[in-house]
């Protein structure tokens, strides 16, 4: 007879990497999570390489020529104030992803948290949230955080990370209403299944409940509506930056663009300024949108079927 | 093992648990404060290491029975006294450590995404018992093998979709006896289980019941499987009981006019001695609209007309037979 296979507590980390490794190639054998996760993979890439990469540093070096077309010197050309575009580009990669990626873990972890509770407590916990909820559903995005980052610009100055920060918090604070509906349904079905039960008559508490059977039962939901979050926070940011409100210590897509306008880039059909940034919101944005679907049709078994 | 024979002799005066007039009723909704009477008025007494069988039709409410005995089910009124105290006065933590429960569809009971040995040691975990790591570990394996799932190093890392039912079954029944509990309520264990695998199911928990000294209750719809397993059968119907008595008195002398229709229906190995089938007349009445008097009397063949009009509300004992007891008029008091 073989050797009877090992029983450790301590599998739970090699599983962990096996389900990793599994989702990713799912992801992987569809198309356009094919497409997304290229994309991504690059962009991360230069985002992360981007101190080592940029050749300048756009907030500094200034001393080139003013909106100079792209040449060996500089290969998108320079902006507004003489500094280098390829370099903006890559910095604000950085910047743009940094903060798509944080506020949309804030919405995460806001959406799940009042999801669950508000489903499986139900009663006047979720009324009061779902309340909440609707409130946070409907209020128009931009006026409220062009209202809310004004407000806090000046305070948040001495936060570390500056306006970056501010803008984390109020996309993040502003984006979870969608994920906590989602959340709420699915555990309002999950709290009614058997197992859960079974749970209680072995002596759970809710608590234990709700940690070990209906978070893990949630989460791969909330991971695919996480990504698919991102797009739209990466969105988010680039208007408000556009509008004025982002960092000019640490500019963004969204800042590159509004200096590219302020500058007259578009009027002067100085292409090299506006076009880089714009295509870099839209492939990113694109690329989440794309393996956010391919995670969704992973996880939600009703759309499994269409996987093709 | 002698330690617990003498508990049960000392102590079989206090039934484990005891039901009375139990009422458990659910609000309809847009129905103007309808209400659906799951359990209507039930009395059962469940015994220290005795076998008891709630056997009835889908929707009699034998299921919100079992779920009550464990205060998953909120009750209306009525009592239920666990060694004598009442339920909602008992720590129902410590409660549900000495009585698990065994549920119906193994498909559904167990979380997709835990491995077999996290099932078997989660409940270890719930109530704190034995070591973190390998003690609990040791524990878990020992349950998982005494279910029959042997060696149990070949199922604790599988997921419960790589399981058949009866693995499944086996691994729910495992983790209920980590606890090492005195009673277990099986609601229905093997009804959704293949024929082929059921004895076996069936044969781990008669195992376990001989060499653990369980007290068992079978919430089962099938007569057959009653009277094989237990000590002890309660008949019910519409949220009440109706007959209760030893297996051989309910099964072998079946005094309600229903148990009889019952065992009619059973089917017989040997056709040729087949008695002349009851086919109940009618479907099972809604349990928002149970009818006046006896609540079996529009589909029971014997009925006169005292049963239209009053309900046997006490089971009647019958005469010469200690502990038979039916909820009929035929049965003389």
């Amino acid at each position: 007879m073989a050797a009877e296979p090992a029983i450790s507590a301590a599998g739970g980390t090699a599983r962990a990497l096996a389900a990793t490794r599994r989702t990713l190639s799912l992801i992987w054998s569809s198309r356009r999570g094919r497409i997304g996760l290229s994309i991504l993979v690059v962009f991360t890439l230069a985002a992360l390489l981007s101190p080592v990469l940029a050749p300048e540093d756009p907030t500094r070096d200034f001393g080139s020529e003013i909106l100079a077309p792209p040449s060996s010197d500089h290969l998108l050309g320079t902006d507004g104030n003489g500094a280098d575009v390829l370099s903006g580009v890559l910095i604000g990669a950085r910047v743009s992803m940094a903060v798509g990626f944080a506020a949309a873990i804030i919405s995460g972890v806001i959406g799940a948290f009042v999801g669950v509770v508000s489903g499986y407590y139900g009663g006047w916990i979720d009324r009061t949230l779902t309340a909440i909820d609707d409130w946070f559903l409907v209020i128009p995005f931009l006026p409220f955080a062009i209202v809310v980052a004004t407000a806090l610009g000046r305070v948040a100055d001495d936060w570390p990370g500056g306006r970056v920060t501010l803008l984390i918090i109020v996309i993040g604070m502003l984006s979870w209403a969608g994920t906590s509906r989602l959340v709420r349904s699915q555990v309002l079905s999950l709290k009614e299944r058997q197992f859960v039960e079974r749970a209680k008559a072995l002596g759970a508490s809710p608590g234990w409940i709700v940690r070990k059977h209906i978070l893990p039962n949630v989460m791969p939901l909330v991971f695919a509506n996480t990504v698919l979050i991102v797009s739209a926070t990466i969105l988010a940011e680039s208007t408000l930056a556009f509008v004025g409100l982002g960092d000019p210590l640490r500019p963004s897509w969204g800042t590159m663009l509004e200096k590219a306008n302020d500058s007259g880039a578009v009027a002067t059909g100085a292409w090299w300024f506006f076009l880089p940034p714009g295509i870099g919101i839209v492939l990113v944005v694109l690329g989440f949108t794309l393996v956010g679907y391919a995670i969704e049709e992973i996880v939600n078994p009703r759309l499994r079927e269409r996987r093709g | 093992m002698a330690d617990r024979e003498h508990d049960v002799s000392t102590t079989a005066t206090t039934p484990l648990f005891e039901v009375r007039d139990l009422q458990v009723h659910f609000p309809i909704r847009r129905s103007g404060g309808q209400v659906a009477r799951a359990l209507d008025g039930v009395d059962l007494e469940w015994r220290r290491g005795e076998v008891l069988g709630i056997v009835g039709e889908s929707g009699c409410g034998k299921s919100t029975l079992g779920r009550a005995l464990l205060g998953l089910q909120a009750t209306t009124s009525g009592e239920i006294l666990v060694d004598g105290e009442p339920l909602e006065d008992a720590d129902l933590r410590a409660v549900r450590r000495r009585v698990q429960m065994v549920f119906q569809d193994p498909y559904q009971s167990l979380n997709p995404r835990q491995t077999v040995g996290a099932q078997v040691l989660e409940p270890l975990a719930i109530h704190g018992i034995g070591a973190r790591g390998a003690d609990r570990i040791a524990r878990g394996v020992a349950v998982l093998e005494a279910a029959g799932l042997r060696p149990a190093a070949r199922f604790w890392d599988r997921y419960p979709h790589e399981l058949s039912g009866g693995q499944r079954q086996r691994v729910v029944i495992a983790a209920a006896m980590a606890l090492q509990p005195e009673a277990l309520i099986c609601d229905e264990p093997v009804s959704a289980l293949d024929v082929s695998v059921r004895a076996q199911v069936l044969h781990v928990l008669m195992t376990l019941k001989r060499e653990r000294g369980l007290s068992l209750i079978f919430i089962t719809h099938d007569l057959g499987l009653a009277w094989a397993l237990c000590d002890r059968i309660a008949v019910m119907y519409l949220g009440r009981m109706v007959e209760t008595g030893t297996a051989e008195q309910v099964i072998g002398d079946p005094r309600h006019p229903y148990t009889k229709a019952l065992l009619s229906v059973v089917p017989s190995p040997f056709p040729r001695d087949r008695v002349r089938r009851e086919i109940l007349a009618g479907e099972l009445p809604d349990a928002s609209r149970i009818p006046t008097g006896c609540r079996f009397h529009p589909r029971c063949p014997a009925a006169f007309d005292r049963c239209r009009s009053d309900d046997p509300r006490t089971l009647a004992a019958v005469a010469g037979a200690d502990g038979h007891r039916a909820a009929c008029w035929l049965v003389d008091g």
